[in-house]
């Protein structure tokens, strides 16, 4: 190994020179000439040299900076597609507020101190996302209907609801004030939570995400929500109280599932009329409430429903047309 | 172990955030140094580098990669280099300059290219003090005698650290199959 060192002096002083005009002395000279290998060697040793120049430029480049830099980039254009998309949905909710209001409240509207008014129903059967003209998102489910406007005087965004839907408000000063047709009254800041409030049930429901929301109704107690609580309002005793349960069973409708805790056979028909634009009646002595399901049903159609319903119990079914009669077996 | 490219394209046509973060992360300062090669800008580069990036990311869903991803960036890569030089000499108004092929990208400069990053990924596992006298001597121009008086080390021992330095670098790159490629 000694006799080497002499060697890798001339090889570093060879390289040393500046390139396209290295001379090798007579010692470098007769080493490469020496073994084959030996030429191919300071041949590699040039090849590093040379490409070692790239060093400092690649040290420029900083790869963490730059994929900070894109992935702001693209949450950017992430959030400006969105806002295309509400935009076109805000035009054709807008629309059909149009339409709809145009014929009931032209006149009233044109003297009334309130803000522009827009509306949107979703039928049995079928769901719908709205995006009300503070930002906020509205995920209705079906058969609910939602009426927004923006009230001048006391400065409060007011929604009328029935119906499901999952709240996302925009955060803004200004209150915003749901009053279903219950009569329950949902006071928010800004927030998520889902609101269960149609006419037929017994009971209306809230479960909150984030954010605060007060909920009172004249002649009850306010009841104030925080983050991962659920409240119920029970329409014959007039209370609202709060709810025991797993809050994220109450969005399953977003994902088709529907999570069944003891629920009756009459409540769960009450579910698949409303999210399948079907009637189904119950033939038998008080068939609905002898029955009960704990599980979760996510299936495709109303039948696949149906026949996991009939394979979790004594019940058999008959369709005609939209019409479902569930029996005894 | 490394996850293959297409693995990782595979995971980007399905959403995969962390696929797409490690290809970036791979891919990054290689076709950066690429495009300095054609532009001789860094920020040309790096705007170049991040846009196709972000693009790759946004048009995940009709991503048509078959095998090469490594030549499908490098390609794109200089596409854009080579729209960034047209639109500076239009806009210089220079025509007469830098003479371009259309053709397929030049391999020999892509072989360049990998060849260096691999280097640096050596040169990054030098001890400190080699690095030091390594990239003093090559790097910051300084002459082997001005060395030897900063570091207060004699040039004898100076060249025998560049010496042990460049075969460990070789030693180094054959590892990694560099030569070959």
């Amino acid at each position: 190994m000694e006799e080497k060192f002499p060697n890798g002096e001339h090889i570093v002083d060879y390289l040393a020179q500046e390139s396209g005009c290295r001379q090798t002395n007579s010692s470098l000279t007769d080493w490469v000439e020496s073994a084959p290998e030996n030429q191919s060697e300071l041949n590699k040793y040039q090849k590093i040299w040379n490409a070692s120049a790239d060093v400092p430029v690649i040290t420029k480049f900083d790869t963490d900076q730059a994929w900070c830099k894109v992935n702001s980039e693209i949450e950017h254009k992430n959030l400006r597609i969105r806002a295309i998309r509400n935009i076109g949905l805000v035009i054709s909710g807008m629309a059909a507020t149009l339409l709809i209001f145009l014929s009931l409240n032209f006149f009233t509207d044109m003297f009334s101190t309130t803000g522009a008014t827009m509306s949107m129903t979703t039928t049995y059967g079928s769901r719908s996302e709205v995006v009300l003209p503070d930002g906020s998102v509205v995920k209705l489910n079906a058969g609910s209907n939602i009426k927004y406007h923006y009230d001048k005087v006391s400065q409060t965004r007011k929604v009328d609801f029935s119906g499901e839907a999952f709240f996302e408000v925009a955060k803004s000063k200004k209150p915003f004030e749901i009053l279903t047709l219950d009569g329950l009254k949902v006071k928010v800041l800004g927030t998520k939570f889902n609101l269960s409030t149609y006419p037929d049930d017994r009971t209306a429901q809230t479960s909150l995400f984030e954010g605060k929301v007060e909920l009172s109704k004249a002649g009850s107690s306010t009841l104030v929500l925080e983050p991962g609580e659920m409240a119920v309002l029970d329409k014959n005793s007039n209370e609202i109280l709060f709810a025991k349960g797993e809050i994220s069973h109450t969005t399953s409708w977003m994902q088709n599932k529907l999570y069944m805790e003891n629920m009756s056979l009459t409540d769960v028909c009450k579910y698949l009329e409303r999210w399948y634009d079907v009637q189904i009646t119950l033939s038998g002595v008080k068939l609905g409430e002898k029955i009960h399901y704990t599980g979760v049903l996510k299936e495709q159609t109303v039948l696949d429903v149906l026949n996991a319903l009939c394979q979790l119990s004594a019940i058999s079914y008959e369709l005609d047309g939209k019409e479902i009669t569930i029996k005894e077996k | 172990m490394e996850i293959a490219d297409h693995v990782l394209i595979a995971g980007i046509k399905h959403d995969d955030y962390s696929s797409y973060n490690q290809l970036f992360i791979r891919y990054y300062n290689r076709l950066c140094l690429f495009v300095f090669k054609l532009t001789q800008s860094y920020t040309a580069s790096e705007d170049i580098v991040q846009d196709l990036f972000v693009r790759l990311w946004m048009n995940r869903a009709k991503l048509e990669i078959k095998d090469n991803i490594s030549g499908y960036l490098y390609q794109s890569s200089r596409n854009s280099a080579l729209n960034y030089i047209r639109a500076e000499n239009s806009r210089k108004k220079t025509i007469e300059n830098i003479p371009f092929q259309e053709e397929a990208v030049d391999e020999n400069l892509i072989e360049q290219v990998e060849f260096s990053v691999t280097l640096y990924k050596c040169i990054e596992q030098l001890p400190a003090r080699s690095k030091d006298v390594f990239m003093k001597s090559r790097f910051d121009g300084l002459k082997q005698q001005e060395i030897s008086d900063q570091l207060g080390i004699s040039v004898k021992t100076i060249k025998n650290q560049i010496w042990k330095s460049l075969q460990f670098l070789k030693a180094c790159l054959e590892l990694n199959d560099a030569f070959e490629r």
